[in-house]
């Protein structure tokens, strides 16, 4: 099979799905639905991008501990370079003392 | 300018390796180096492209990566939602803000309360040249892959989910990542969205929610 191909297909699936809400009709877009979209699966999605890049095959330790330290960080200070500079300082850390 | 800059710059850290690992498989399986970027840059979804050199590498027919890159990419439908108003984009612009929604576009944007359409604009073209250029030096040289970089992207979600942070959907999102794990883990994250969508419509909470 060509690359091409599948490039070309695998590009205009990501157009279609990402461009297609705005296909929707009106009545749908100002309905409820969309309304719970907007105000609630964002939060639901940041949970599920967490969780999704956990890497479970690799060692807990050392992520779980970036993560509690990023996170601490992030309450105290609300400024997310920062946050994310001591979550990789702490995992980066943990993972020399583990290994 | 200054702040699209700065807010990017953790998806900087991850995703700009990221392009560097893919650019460097692609080539490595055979294929001309220029396909790398162009596919970055049309197709331009990670898991999505990853899957396919996977698919291609076990002899996948194009209908298996089809539906597999369908299956990836379902979740992205949902984000154009918060982003249907053009809020000063040209119809061009507007089009391209949505064709860039992926993960880490979508959450810095949708977590941003100025929500301004120039704005979302500009990080989504970095972000995607970020995307790009990663790939074309991947596939151009070959570089030792950054250590520990894998960790920038789990930190700023993680940041994210603070800043977004509803008890509801959360708890929603556990369980639909749960059950997804338990059901299909290969489609882990198509499967905990359509979960954790359909929950949140199914139980809708009591109070009036501000539409975006």
């Amino acid at each position: 099979m060509t690359i091409w191909i599948a490039i070309m297909v695998l590009g205009l699936i990501s157009f279609a799905v990402r461009i297609a809400p705005l296909a929707t009709p009106k009545r749908f877009r100002e309905s409820e639905v969309v309304s719970i979209f907007a105000a609630e699966l964002p939060a639901a999605l940041m949970v599920l991008l967490v969780i999704q890049s956990f890497h479970f095959h690799a060692p807990w330790v050392p992520q779980l501990l970036g993560l509690i330290m990023t996170a601490a960080v992030h309450l105290w200070r609300k400024h997310m370079l920062f946050s994310i500079a001591c979550g990789m300082a702490a995992y980066i850390i943990s993972s020399q003392v583990i290994a | 300018m200054k702040r699209a800059l700065q807010n990017t710059f953790p998806v900087f850290c991850a995703y700009f390796p990221l392009g560097i690992l893919f650019g460097y498989l692609f080539v490595s399986m055979g294929f001309p180096w220029y396909l790398a970027p162009v596919m970055s840059a049309i197709v331009y979804g990670g898991s999505v492209q990853f899957l396919c050199l996977g698919l291609i590498a076990s002899g996948g027919s194009l209908w298996d990566i089809a539906l597999g890159g369908l299956l990836l990419s379902l979740r992205n439908f949902f984000y154009g939602f918060a982003f249907l108003k053009r809020k000063g984009n040209s119809r061009l612009t507007h089009l391209y803000t949505l064709f860039g929604l992926v993960d880490a576009t979508y959450s810095l944007l949708v977590a941003d309360k100025e929500n301004d359409g120039k704005y979302a604009f500009r990080v989504n073209w970095m972000i995607h040249l970020y995307w790009i250029i990663g790939t074309l030096i991947g596939s151009l040289v070959h570089l030792p892959s950054l250590p520990y970089m894998e960790f920038a992207l789990p930190a700023l979600f993680i940041c994210l989910a603070i800043d977004q942070w509803q008890k509801k959907p959360a708890l929603v999102a556990i369980f639909s990542a749960i059950t997804a794990y338990f059901v299909l883990p290969a489609h882990f994250l198509a499967i905990a969205t359509f979960l954790s969508a359909g929950l949140l419509i199914s139980f809708p909470s009591k109070r009036k929610e501000v539409t975006a």
